[in-house]
């Protein structure tokens, strides 16, 4: 009963379903890192609009309790409510998917491509089509520099921390640094999953 | 669409002209004049208040008053200093926000009456306002120093705003003498951006290194402690070791007066010069803003924990640097976090709505060198009538980290100085 007034009365607020929350006033608090809208325009920080919800909100929901690694996302939502980070993710995931525009040096995807091909299309796809679900984001068209450090966490020796995906660590860590570099690009600048 | 009763309705179709019918609904406010906002001045603060209301309120009027034609973002503009990054790379214009729908005046404003809701500039423009937004950054105290005085910036360059005297003091560095010192004074708190005169530090050092390798950084400091303080001292230590020297102000960082002349600071504990010398100069809250009476004591403007409204005067926002955001830091970012939340407030206030609940956070990296960054992250809400940290929240990187995690802070830092200067100006 509770919640259902709370409901009426955000909706007859036109704001948030989650009861109290500035939905301006939050989504936008990621815009100076993530872009505006969360198109990215910074080659290391992801784009977010058109991400899964269920990827988003798991991802965030892991940072917050330290599950997951993170260099500052961590630190950035760890007073954020649960309801607050199902509002972010409802939010992003509502948005269009922009590919990057990036020119494509075909001798780096083509290689790129051979190095996905081999350790990273059998989970990432299905029926050749590339998924973004809960468990797989989309990959085709975001930012090369973050593909590049997300998959350096499981190259980078240095990087002792617990991995994101026990399944990459296994098919994954032995890729030189070249081979990370040239699938990011090959992702980077593939459009529409093909 | 907005809420009519059907007298009201019949009331606003007959005031207008066929064109407006046949192009479709008008967007203006049915029965008064389209609400008018004005902002004075264009940096993070104030531009970004202009974006978030054109995209929010299209029907509000938006007027950016701006001294300057281009805008130079000090952001990593220490890099600029190192050699590794060039100033127009963080120089902006405004075409964006006029191509937006934004009235950009490139004018200086005068004088702002509170009451009659006015502003005057130079150029003898006088513009009306329902909604005022004062962004007017720092402005330097030359009086809290003795011998201090504003042809210091030429001597020893503050490059404390970035542009010209960044480039000045690049130029000083590079005809120094290799074994050489450079000296940093830091300023009496609050001053703009907390670890700047930290990483500055750095990226002379990086400089020397590659070109001066017996050059020497002095840190003469008027406070004990530093933002950042474990990161910047490992950092510092890893990356340059034996190079950069920080006296706190009861160590000898204390600067008492200065002779221009013989280029001495003089400390508690004797005196100091370099072969070239930054002085950053304590800082107040913009000229327009003392002007306008919006400063108290501190010298910065006291605003409303919800909507960054001044508490001295009615309908007059402060954000930025100029204002007293309590627990909040005089950034980039966090200049930028208040004006979302004075757009917010803003179009509820126009609208008759009760003040929304503020987000307000900060991000800020400090760069040591290229490939080793580390940041702070602050977030913020209303408590007991001011801003405060809220507790938990943020923190900063830690220290002892891998290699990986410094590069990767460092190349965040990179991408977010590209989403924050588009937010603001693109």
């Amino acid at each position: 009963m509770r919640s259902l007034v709370f409901a009426l009365a955000c909706a007859a607020a036109g704001s948030s379903l989650a009861a109290g929350i500035n939905e301006f006033g939050l989504v936008n608090t990621c815009n100076s890192c993530h872009g505006v809208g969360g198109v990215s325009v910074g080659p290391s920080i992801p784009n977010l609009a058109g991400l899964d919800e269920g990827y988003l909100k798991r991802v965030m929901m892991e940072q917050k309790k330290g599950d997951r690694f993170s260099t500052i996302m961590g630190r950035l939502l760890k007073t954020y409510s649960d309801d607050e980070i199902a509002v972010l993710a409802r939010y992003f995931a509502a948005k269009e998917w922009k590919f990057i525009e990036t020119e494509k040096q075909s001798e780096v995807a083509d290689r790129g491509r051979g190095v996905y091909r081999k350790y990273c299309m059998n989970c990432h796809e299905k029926d050749g089509k590339e998924k973004n679900t809960e468990d797989m984001p989309r990959l085709s068209g975001q930012w090369p520099g973050y593909l590049k450090l997300e998959t350096l966490k499981y190259v980078d020796k240095s990087f002792t921390d617990r991995k994101p995906s026990e399944k990459m660590a296994e098919k994954i860590s032995h890729l030189s640094d070249d081979e990370v570099a040239a699938a990011a690009h090959f992702l980077a600048s593939r459009k529409g999953g093909q | 669409m907005m809420n009519l009763n059907r007298r009201q309705f019949v009331g606003a179709m007959g005031s207008l002209g066929a064109g407006s019918l046949i192009a479709g609904f008008p967007s203006i406010v049915l029965g008064a004049a389209k609400a008018r906002v004005v902002i004075v001045g264009g940096g993070f603060g104030g531009a970004t208040v202009a974006r978030y209301l054109r995209m929010s309120a299209p029907d509000v009027e938006v007027t950016l008053i701006e001294r300057n034609e281009k805008y130079v973002a000090c952001p990593f503009s220490n890099e600029v200093l190192s050699g590794e990054r060039e100033i127009a790379s963080l120089t902006y214009d405004y075409k964006a926000h006029t191509a937006r729908g934004t009235h950009v005046v490139h004018d200086e404003v005068t004088a702002i009456d509170p009451v009659k809701k006015m502003v005057s500039t130079k150029g003898g423009k006088r513009i009306a306002y329902d909604r005022l937004v004062v962004a007017p950054g720092i402005a330097f105290d030359w009086t809290a120093t003795e011998g201090a005085s504003p042809e210091l910036e030429k001597t020893m360059p503050h490059a404390w705003k970035a542009g010209e005297n960044t480039l000045l003091l690049r130029k000083q560095l590079e005809a120094m003498k290799d074994g050489g010192v450079a000296i940093v004074t830091v300023p009496r708190r609050p001053y703009r951006c907390p670890p700047g005169p930290y990483e500055r530090a750095a990226q002379m050092a990086l400089y020397f290194k590659h070109h001066k390798p017996r050059s020497k950084v002095l840190i003469l400091d008027d406070g004990e402690t530093i933002a950042k303080q474990a990161l910047f001292e490992e950092a510092w230590a890893k990356l340059y070791p034996g190079m950069i020297t920080w006296m706190s102000g009861k160590n000898g960082g204390k600067i008492l007066r200065i002779d221009q002349k013989k280029r001495l600071l003089d400390t508690e504990l004797g005196d100091q010069t370099g072969d070239v010398i930054s002085f950053i100069p304590a800082q107040k809250a913009g000229d327009i803003a003392i002007a306008t009476g919006l400063t108290d004591k501190s010298g910065w403007c006291p605003v409303d924990a919800m909507t960054l409204e001044s508490t001295i005067h009615k309908s007059i926002h402060v954000i930025g640097d100029a204002s007293s955001a309590g627990a909040m830091p005089k950034s980039a970012n966090s200049a930028v976090s208040q004006a979302r939340v004075v757009a917010d407030a803003i179009v509820a206030a126009l609208s008759g709505k009760p003040a929304p609940m503020p987000y307000y956070t900060n991000t800020c990296y400090s760069l040591v060198a290229p490939d080793y960054g580390f940041s702070i992250v602050g977030i913020y809400q209303p408590e007991g009538g001011k801003i405060a940290a809220v507790m938990g929240g943020g923190g900063l990187s830690p220290t002892r980290a891998p290699a990986y995690v410094r590069k990767a802070e460092a190349e965040y830092g990179y991408s977010w100085l590209k989403n924050v200067t588009a937010e603001a100006f693109l």
